[in-house]
């Protein structure tokens, strides 16, 4: 063959071959297994947990390691409990919610998991001088009694109506062995029950695991499991097409048809947060949130928002708008019927001039940078938006840690960008909890509100307390506190031929069924 | 040599106490990082319980002291982010980070200094021209461009060599050749420019007319003689080199400090940043004395000064 007729790639790949040299014999592309089996998966991800010991890290996307290593009792990641390590649950009495565990579950050490165990895990997360994350989700849990060897209750003060499902946030842990190693240790050297062991971690490197062949669930089918941190987009994009990673998570959706031409298969999944235009405006912020404070001037900002524009523009297909509530459809208590506030730029101007704010008025908005999807899009689209009706935004864009050291300093806003959490829990109560007037972060004070979101606490029937929560989110769209615009997505990438992978809306995976070919 | 020792490790012991004490009272003043460990709800009893039980509720001067004491004994306490302890954290990061240093530096040196003196020899041939214009598109392509179309060409369109993560031999090579780039171009142009001056000189006229061929006067007289100019550039770039890798650690997923320590500046994971800055700045010390040194064994008369 003469070199003129040398395809030109071929040409190439022989002069940087050349110029590599033998230090590339290590490397090579990795061949697909023939079995179904995987003898080694690599996952290319955002990021990792800050800590692999679970209870401290309550960060959403810290799931994504811990959901792999650990169990909780109950998942609920379509807002109704599923069975997990607690096979089933009731109220024994209003204050009282009595889990029934399986009793086939082994730690990875073998230690056995039974009642002690959740004993401990919960011990530790309401210890008044832990640093436990989660502890502020259970604020009425009084104490937990072992009942025996695999029944527990966990006892309240007041009746807890949305326990079972916050107890999808509590990774199980063995009693024994943490008592034995400590804390420390413990993140060192984690033991969980999970569909994968821990082998090594790296912080914000790698997560290394190897498959759990005596899985509850079933023996993972998976031998060696490694998470590597990526921040960096391209850097995902570029593991998954080469071949180093076999998924890849938050993929750029602008990427997405050039990895459909490369065989590359796309699974989205809504991750339990939504994104907002979020109104500071409570006695206790520090900051004078000015004509903000005017419900008349809120529901104009609102009608000014064309949230299905955005959406339409923005994020679709790959996730789902909002409906004037601050919670997706996968959460309990979602109500289907609700709308956004009518896109209607007329009745916001005259809404704004019923408030004597004609004219317009400039007010200042906390938008972040890396945070949330399209935050700079959408940011954008705000202000052009809003300069219809004479509303000029003076934006800032605050990287996750100055948002939230200004978040909690009460110092963001009196527009904030902001991210509403009903992951892992997905419950209604939780972002709700935020309008009470006992709230940390209140929103609002109303003593109504109140009434009825103590109701809903309380109230053990499932379809009694779904209508309460309706009213609760009725008031909320009213009083305009929120502009919700939409679900967070997580698109993701899986190498072609892999299949039995789930991605969860708590952002995390189920890989131990998973097979090539 | 004793005293010189001696003098050099006080030296270092005065820059290690004025880093530590600059980025203590920098990092202070970047906000609370008890605000960043607390779940979203967190009540001001529980922000202060946090403040608490990292060590961030005492007085400053008692803070600075404390820290110094642990630091001293190589303590650098538990990182905020992780729980874990920060030295062995930052020095299982380091051995990357050296690689990748130690292969861009390598680069810099081997391509830098030949293309140079090539260039320098040839005043304005083609090689010359060729040569200033790629260094000075070297010195002005930014990191990320240069790594990202490395891996697209390189990685995904060849896939001659693995677009990121460490482990073989083959995986240093798109990150140093990304690291690289600067300082090879900017050796490269200082080579050429130190190489010309000496070129002009007189003893090296008298080497050429005593007969002795151009590789002889080049290696034996020219280049030694224009040696600290690049010696000096290629130590400044080690402290470059070393501390400013993150970009190109976080396009190649490779894991060194500089992605290390960002992300702890970024949570305000002080033990972390201490630890880290700390190692770099005694790194950077150390070879600022190399250097030294080396002036002394290119240029005698500077010991004699």
């Amino acid at each position: 063959m003469s070199v003129a007729k040398w395809p030109r790639r071929q040409i190439l790949k022989m002069a940087v071959g050349a110029a590599a040299g033998s230090t590339v014999a290590g490397w090579s592309r990795r061949a697909r297994a023939a079995s179904p089996r995987i003898n080694n998966l690599t996952v290319a991800a955002q990021s990792l947990p800050r800590t692999i010991d679970p209870n401290y890290d309550s960060n959403l996307g810290a799931s994504l390691g811990h959901r792999f290593l650990f169990d909780t009792l109950v998942t609920a990641f379509r807002g109704k409990p599923e069975p997990q390590l607690a096979l089933s649950w009731q109220g024994v009495n209003p204050t009282t919610w009595r889990f029934r565990l399986r009793r086939d579950v082994k730690f990875h050490n073998g230690e056995v998991f039974n009642a002690e165990s959740v004993k401990f895990t919960m011990d530790r997360i309401l210890d008044p001088n832990g640093k436990s994350a989660w502890k502020a989700r259970f604020p009425t849990v009084e104490r937990v009694n072992v009942v025996d060897e695999s029944t527990v209750d966990i006892v309240s003060r007041v009746p807890n109506a949305a326990l079972v499902n916050v107890m999808a946030t509590i990774w199980m842990q063995p009693a024994k062995y943490f008592q034995q190693v400590g804390e420390v240790k413990f993140n060192q050297a984690p033991i969980g029950t999970g569909p994968f062991r821990f082998k090594e971690w790296r912080p914000d490197v790698f997560l290394t695991m190897e498959g759990n062949g005596e899985y509850w669930g079933g023996p993972a089918t998976v031998g060696q499991l490694t998470v590597r941190a990526m921040p960096e987009p391209s850097t995902r994009l570029a593991a998954i097409e080469s071949g180093d990673a076999q998924i890849a998570v938050v993929i750029p959706p602008e990427q997405l048809g050039r990895l459909r031409g490369k065989g590359v298969q796309i699974q989205t999944v809504n991750i339990g947060q939504l994104l907002t235009v979020h109104f500071r405006f409570h006695p206790e912020a520090a900051l004078d949130a000015g004509p903000i404070k005017d419900r008349r001037v809120r529901r104009a900002l609102a009608h000014a928002t064309d949230v299905a524009g955005i959406h339409r523009a923005l994020v679709a297909p790959h996730a789902r708008m909002a409906q004037c509530q601050i919670y997706g459809a996968d959460t309990f208590g979602f109500n289907p019927n609700m709308k956004p506030h009518a896109y209607d730029v007329n009745k916001a101007k005259q809404l704004l001039a019923e408030a004597g704010h004609g004219q317009g008025f400039t007010v200042h908005m906390d938008s972040s940078s890396g945070m949330f999807f399209r935050e700079k899009e959408v940011t954008e689209a705000l202000l052009n938006q809003w300069a219809k009706v004479g509303v000029k935004l003076e934006v800032d864009y605050l990287e996750t840690s100055r948002w939230m050291e200004k978040w909690f300093a009460t110092k963001s806003g009196p527009v904030i960008l902001n991210g509403w959490n009903s992951a892992p829990a997905f419950d209604a109560e939780f972002p709700l909890v935020f309008g009470t007037c006992g709230s940390t972060r209140r929103l609002m004070c109303h003593k109504p509100y109140d009434e009825l979101f103590f109701k809903q606490q309380q109230a053990l029937n499932p379809d009694e307390r779904r209508q309460i929560i309706w009213q609760l989110a009725e008031m909320l769209c009213e009083e305009a506190l929120h502009i919700p615009l939409y679900e967070q997505p997580s698109i993701n990438a899986l190498a072609k031929g892999l299949s039995g992978v789930t991605f969860n809306p708590e952002w995390s995976m189920y890989l131990h069924k998973a097979i090539m070919g | 040599m004793v005293r010189l020792l001696a003098r050099r490790t006080f030296h270092l012991l005065i820059v290690l106490l004025g880093v530590y004490t600059a980025l203590f009272l920098l990092l202070r003043l970047t906000g609370d990082p008890a605000l960043l460990y607390v779940s979203e709800d967190a009540g001001p009893a529980q922000i202060q319980r946090v403040r608490e039980q990292l060590g961030l509720a005492d007085p400053l001067p008692l803070q600075y002291v404390r820290f110094l004491g642990r630091a001293i004994v190589g303590d650098f306490g538990l990182s905020l982010r992780y729980n874990q302890p920060a030295l062995p954290l930052v020095l299982a990061a380091l051995p990357a980070t050296l690689e990748l240093t130690a292969a861009a530096l390598l680069l810099s040196a081997v391509v830098g200094v030949p293309v140079g003196i090539l260039s320098a020899t040839r005043r304005n041939s083609v090689a010359d021209r060729l040569s200033l214009l790629v260094s000075l598109i070297g010195q002005c392509i930014p990191t990320f461009w240069l790594g990202i179309i490395l891996i697209l060409v390189l990685a995904l369109e060849l896939g001659v060599l693995p677009p990121s993560g460490r482990g073989t031999l083959a995986h240093v090579v798109l990150p140093a050749l990304t690291l690289g780039a600067y300082s090879t171009a900017r050796v490269a142009r200082l080579t050429r420019s130190s190489v010309l001056e000496v070129l002009n000189q007189d003893f090296v006229r008298t080497a050429r007319a005593k007969g002795l061929a151009q590789r002889v006067v080049i290696l034996r007289h020219v280049l030694k003689n224009a040696a600290i100019p690049i010696v000096t550039i290629l130590g400044l770039s080690v402290s470059t080199l070393l501390g400013g890798a993150v970009i190109t650690e976080t396009i190649f997923d490779w894991p060194g400090v500089g992605r290390l320590m960002v992300q702890a500046v970024f949570v305000r994971d002080y033990p972390i940043v201490q630890g880290t800055a700390f190692l770099i700045a005694a790194m950077v010390t150390v070879i600022t004395f190399v250097t030294d040194a080396l002036y002394a064994w290119l240029d005698p008369r500077i010991t004699r000064a």
